[in-house]
C-alpha cells in the first residue's frame, strides 16, 4: 500500500516537473523568437540557441517566417534558422510561400535550403513552370536543385539548360548533377566541358577525367586533333592523360612535344618524365636531332630527368 | 650535442638575415639608435636622417609623416615572422625572407635567376608551369588574372629577371621596399588596435631615398588564392605615388617628346604610381614574380623609379632608351 502511495506521488511530481519544463521551454522560444522579429546582425545570438532547441521551436518560427508585416531582413534570418533546423514541418509552409507571387523573389527563394531532400514530386510541375519564369541565375539553380527530389527527367532539363547558359559556379554544378543524373552520358559531357571556355568547369571535367575509373584515350585525342582546336583545350587533354600515367600515350607525348604551343609541348615534357625511362628513352632519340630548336631542348630536359631519377 | 643544436637554432634568425644580406646590392646607410625617434614617438620637425636606414645592429626603419605633421621612425625590419594567414585570421610578418631554393637554388642564393635555370623549370612547387599559366590567365583563378593572355608565368619571370639584372639590382632589392611599406602598415594596424580612438597612429606618407611617398591601402571580401602551392593568399589593395621631381619631369619631356600628351601621361604615370596586392610582395623575393601585364603588376621599372632605387637616366639605359615601348610591350618569349 505505502509502495503504491509512494509510486503515485513520484508520478504526478514527474508530470507537474516535465510541464513546467516544457513551460520554460515555450517561454524561452517566445522570447528567442521575439528577439529574431527585430534582431540585426546579433541575430545569430538567438538562432543558435533556437537551432539546437529544433522541432519544439519550429511553429512559433513558422508563424513569424509568414508574417508579412516584418522586415525582409527579419524574415530571412528567421527563414534561415528553419532552413537549418531542417524540419517536415517547415515543408508546406515553404512551398507555400514558394509559390506566392506576391512574395518578393528573395524571400522566396530562402526557402529552398530548407526544402532540399524532402520528396517534392507533388509539386514538380509547380517547380519546373517556377525554374521556367525565375531570371535570376541563382534562384534558378537553387529551384533545379529542388527538382532533383521531384522529377528527376524536369531535374536534367533545367540542368542542361543551366549548363548551356551560365558559367562559373552554376556551370560547374550543372556539369556535377548532369553527370550524377545519367552516369552514362558523364564521359562526353566532360568532354564537353573540356572545351568550353569556362575555367571553374573546365577544372571540373579535368579532374573528374582523371580520376574516372576507366578512360577511352581516343575519345579524348579525337578532340585533341580537331580543327582549328584552341591551344589551351590541347593542354587540358594533356594534362589530363599525363595524370593518368599510361606508358601507352609515350608516343602522343613525343608528338605533342613538338606542338606549335608551349603550353602543350611543356605539359607533354613533364608527362614523359612520368613513364618508363626505356620506353621513353627509345623514342626520344629521334627527337634529340629534331630541326627546331625548343624541340632539341625540351627532349634533352626529359633525358636529363629521367636519367637523374634513377 | 644538445648544445651545439641549440647554438644552431639560436643562430637560424642570423643565418636567414645574413642570407638575404647576400642577396642585395642595393645597401642600406645606417645610423646609431640614439637618433631615431622611434613610433610611437614624434617629434615636430622633420629630423635630419636617411630613410631606409640600419640600425640597432640589423634592424630597418623608414621615416613616417603622421597626418598630424609630425615625424616617426617606424621598425619594418624584412624578416620572417609569426604567419601570415587570412583563412585562420593570422596577421603575423610571414616568410619575407623565403625564396624558393627548391626550384631555383640560384635564385635562392644570388636573388637572381639564370636563364638557364629558368629554361629548365618545368615546374614550381610542384605544379607544372604550364597548369600554373593557364590558372594564371584571366578568367582563370582570378578575374583580371595574374598574367596577360599572350603571357605565360615563364615569359613574365625571364623577362622581369632581365630588367632587374640589367639594373644591376637583385629580386629581394625590389621586394625590399614594398616589404619596408607593407611592415608599417602591419605595425600601425596591431599599435592601433590596443589604441583609444584619438590616440592612433595615422601615418600619411613616409621617405625613401630622398622621396616622399603617398599612400593608401584598401581591404576587400575575400581573400585570393595563390597560382602557386604555397601558402600566400591576398586581400588588399595598396596605392604608392609620389611627384616626379622637376629633373626627372624636364628629362622626360626632353627625352620623350616624340610621345602623344596621352602616352606621356601613360608613361609619367608608370614610374610614379603603383597599385598591387600584398601576394606580388611575396611572389617576388619567392620567385622573381611581379605578375604580368594586369592591373595589379608591380613593374621592376616601377619600383626602382618610385622609391629612387635608380635615376630617371639609368632607368632610361636600362629601356634601350625607350620607358613606353617597354612598359607597354607584353612578354610573350619563354625560355626554353
Amino acid at each position: 500500500m505505502k509502495k503504491g502511495v509512494i509510486t503515485a506521488i513520484s508520478a504526478v511530481l514527474l508530470i507537474f516537473s516535465l510541464n513546467i519544463r516544457a513551460q520554460n521551454q515555450q517561454s524561452e522560444i517566445d522570447s528567442l523568437v521575439n528577439k529574431m522579429r527585430t534582431a540585426g546582425r546579433e541575430w545569430n545570438t538567438y538562432a543558435e540557441p533556437l537551432i539546437k532547441i529544433g522541432e519544439p521551436a519550429v511553429a512559433a518560427l513558422i508563424e513569424n517566417a509568414r508574417d508579412t508585416s516584418l522586415s525582409l531582413w527579419n524574415r530571412r534570418i528567421i527563414m534561415t534558422t528553419l532552413n537549418t533546423i531542417h524540419s517536415e514541418q517547415w515543408v508546406e509552409p515553404a512551398l507555400e510561400i514558394l509559390f506566392d507571387e506576391n512574395e518578393a523573389p528573395e524571400i522566396r527563394n530562402r526557402t529552398t535550403a530548407g526544402l532540399s531532400g524532402f520528396d517534392l514530386s507533388h509539386v514538380n510541375t509547380k517547380l519546373w513552370e517556377l525554374f521556367s519564369g525565375f531570371e535570376n541565375q541563382f534562384y534558378k539553380s537553387n529551384i533545379a536543385h529542388l527538382l532533383l527530389s521531384a522529377d528527376t527527367a524536369m531535374a536534367y532539363r533545367a540542368f542542361y539548360e543551366l549548363y548551356q547558359t551560365q558559367d562559373g559556379h552554376i556551370q560547374r554544378n550543372a556539369l556535377q548533377k548532369l553527370a550524377f543524373l545519367r552516369p552514362g552520358e558523364s564521359t562526353n559531357w566532360y568532354l564537353n566541358a573540356l572545351q568550353g571556355e569556362d575555367w571553374m568547369t573546365a577544372n571540373l571535367a579535368i579532374d573528374s577525367l582523371i580520376s574516372a575509373s576507366s578512360l577511352n584515350a581516343d575519345l579524348l585525342l579525337s578532340v585533341y586533333y580537331l580543327p582549328d582546336i584552341d591551344e589551351e583545350v590541347q593542354w587540358r587533354i594533356v594534362y589530363v592523360l599525363s595524370q593518368r600515367i599510361n606508358s601507352a600515350n609515350i608516343p602522343f607525348f613525343c608528338e605533342a612535344l613538338k606542338s606549335e604551343s608551349w603550353l602543350v609541348r611543356t605539359e607533354s615534357a613533364i608527362a614523359l618524365t612520368k613513364l618508363n625511362k626505356e620506353e621513353v628513352l627509345k623514342q626520344l632519340v629521334v627527337l634529340q636531332n629534331d630541326s627546331a630548336e625548343v624541340v632539341r631542348n625540351n627532349a634533352r630536359w626529359v633525358i636529363r630527368e629521367l636519367n637523374n631519377s634513377y | 650535442m644538445t648544445k651545439t643544436i641549440l647554438t644552431l637554432v639560436m643562430l637560424l634568425p642570423a643565418v636567414c638575415f645574413l642570407q638575404a644580406q647576400h642577396s642585395y646590392k642595393h645597401q642600406l646607410p645606417t645610423v646609431s639608435s640614439e637618433k631615431l625617434i622611434k613610433a610611437p614617438a614624434c617629434v615636430n620637425e622633420k629630423p635630419d636622417l636617411p630613410s631606409p636606414v640600419v640600425s640597432d645592429g640589423s634592424r630597418e626603419f623608414i621615416l613616417f609623416k603622421t597626418a598630424a605633421n609630425k615625424y616617426t621612425c617606424m621598425d619594418v625590419t624584412v624578416e620572417n615572422g609569426e604567419p601570415f594567414d587570412y583563412k585562420q585570421g593570422l596577421s603575423g610578418k610571414g616568410n619575407q625572407l623565403k625564396a624558393d631554393g627548391e626550384d631555383f637554388p640560384h635564385f635562392a642564393e644570388t636573388g637572381i635567376h639564370t636563364t638557364e635555370e629558368l629554361a629548365n623549370a618545368k615546374t614550381i612547387t610542384g605544379l607544372s608551369v604550364a597548369k600554373i599559366t593557364v590558372d594564371a590567365r584571366p578568367w582563370g583563378s582570378s578575374g583580371v588574372g595574374f598574367v596577360a593572355d599572350d603571357e605565360t608565368i615563364m615569359s613574365v619571370i625571364w623577362a622581369d629577371n632581365q630588367t632587374v639584372e640589367k639594373l644591376g639590382l637583385t629580386h629581394p632589392d625590389m621586394a625590399r621596399p614594398l616589404f619596408h611599406f607593407w611592415n608599417a602598415m602591419h605595425y600601425q594596424e596591431q599599435y592601433n588596435a590596443e589604441q583609444e580612438p584619438d590616440s592612433c597612429l595615422q601615418l600619411a606618407s613616409f621617405f625613401y631615398n630622398g622621396k616622399e611617398l603617398e599612400f593608401k591601402v584598401q581591404g576587400s571580401r575575400g581573400w585570393q588564392e595563390s597560382i602557386f602551392n604555397d601558402e600566400i593568399l591576398g586581400t588588399g589593395h595598396l596605392e604608392i605615388w609620389r611627384e616626379l621631381t622637376d629633373e626627372e619631369q624636364e628629362f622626360l619631356n626632353e627625352k620623350y617628346k616624340y610621345l602623344s600628351a596621352e602616352q606621356m601621361k601613360q608613361l609619367k604615370k608608370e614610374l610614379s604610381y603603383l597599385h598591387t596586392g600584398e601576394m606580388v610582395l611575396f611572389y617576388i623575393n619567392r620567385y622573381g614574380f611581379y605578375e604580368g601585364h594586369n592591373e595589379y603588376r608591380v613593374d621592376p621599372v616601377t619600383v626602382a623609379s618610385l622609391f629612387g632605387l635608380k635615376s630617371i637616366n639609368e632607368l632610361h639605359q636600362s629601356a634601350n632608351g625607350d620607358l613606353y615601348g617597354y612598359f607597354i610591350a607584353h612578354f610573350t618569349e619563354n625560355p626554353e
